[in-house]
């Protein structure tokens, strides 16, 4: 689906892809108190994002104010444009995400927590052995993709926890659809080495 | 078209049926079954959630921000205010929050709160069962 949006001043219309979020964008920016939907949606994801990238629940919390102040600042400025990083705003958000991950991790000092590790170690009372096995998969998994280069685990995280498509991956990553497509089946390929018995 | 980007496209394909939910077809390589593996990290990657008491309290600054017509171009960083203590907001709809057809792993504050596969607690199920329950809203 598609509508008619506002694109560049310089250009009088563009015709960009349905944005789910253009009516919440459009409502905060007339009314600020209204980019609470769009916080209280994507909160669990960038911060996801974040936590996966830092395995640092604090510095992961740091990186989603960041990211939340900044879209709020920063959303009477962002147009819909359809492609590229300002083509929804969710891509827009994401890019805001991977860019503070960027500038964090060049300044993070703390020694990082494992926090996946933490959550993988918790157990119901009664953990059966099918139980057992299943873990110790996820195990492999979630060591094979923390051992992934940066930006193939960017694209699994982004992918399989948040759910973004590779075309929109490849707008946060300013990379092209198809070159996401390959990241990720190199990715797979060689978590699934590290996965096999 | 070549044969490995080929099959990087059907394997997008199939990733997308599995996150709807769906079961796909196998998409191999020379390695092997690629789908499989996709499987795998779709049960196991968790999406994790932060401490309600984090959410909150960030909620309230952005309120704040908002209060202050901050968003006007311009504005910055360095000028925020304070957090301003104010009764918890309530939680945006299941719809606004993203839940999904399929039900995913999610792990709040360093704990498992509801998931597919590995282990869910009590406790964690019913604060996420109980922040579900509360009506949508604005910001208070």
């Amino acid at each position: 689906m598609f509508w008619k949006g506002r694109g560049r001043a310089d250009a009088a219309s563009v015709v960009v892809p349905f944005d789910a979020d253009r009516p919440a964008v459009e409502a905060a920016k007339r009314e600020p108190g209204a980019f609470a939907s769009l916080y209280r949606k994507y909160v669990a994801q960038i911060y996801s994002l974040a936590l996966y990238e830092t395995r640092d629940p604090y510095a992961a919390e740091d990186i989603t104010e960041a990211v939340f102040l900044r879209a709020l600042t920063g959303l009477s400025r962002f147009r819909e444009q359809g492609s590229g990083r300002d083509s929804t705003f969710r891509v827009w958000l994401f890019a805001i995400a991977r860019n503070v991950v960027s500038n964090e991790r060049r300044t993070q000092r703390r020694h990082p927590h494992s926090p996946i590790d933490q959550a993988i170690d918790l157990r119901a009372p009664d953990d059966p052995a099918a139980t057992i096995e299943r873990r110790l998969e996820a195990q492999r998994a979630w060591d094979a993709v923390m051992a992934l280069p940066e930006d193939r685990r960017q694209a699994i995280v982004l992918r399989f926890v948040d759910e973004l498509s590779a075309r929109e991956i490849g707008q946060v990553m300013g990379r092209s659809e198809g070159a996401v497509r390959v990241l990720i089946h190199r990715a797979l390929a060689s978590i699934r080495g590290s996965l096999a018995p | 078209m070549t044969g490995g980007s080929d099959i990087a496209d059907r394997l997008d394909q199939a990733i997308d049926s599995l996150l709807r939910g769906q079961e796909t077809g196998r998409v191999a390589d020379g390695g092997g079954d690629l789908t499989a593996t996709a499987r795998t990290l779709r049960d196991v990657l968790p999406r994790f959630h932060p401490r309600f008491g984090f959410e909150e309290l960030l909620a309230d600054r952005l309120a704040g921000l908002s209060r202050a017509g901050s968003p006007v171009a311009g504005t910055s960083l360095s000028a925020l205010p304070e957090p301003i203590p104010l009764p918890l907001p309530v939680a945006a709809s299941a719809a606004a929050r993203g839940w999904h057809r399929r039900r995913r792993g999610l792990v709040a504050g360093g704990a498992i709160a509801s998931g597919v596969s590995l282990v869910i607690p009590l406790a964690g199920a019913a604060i996420v069962m109980w922040r579900r329950s509360r009506s949508s809203g604005g910001w208070l």
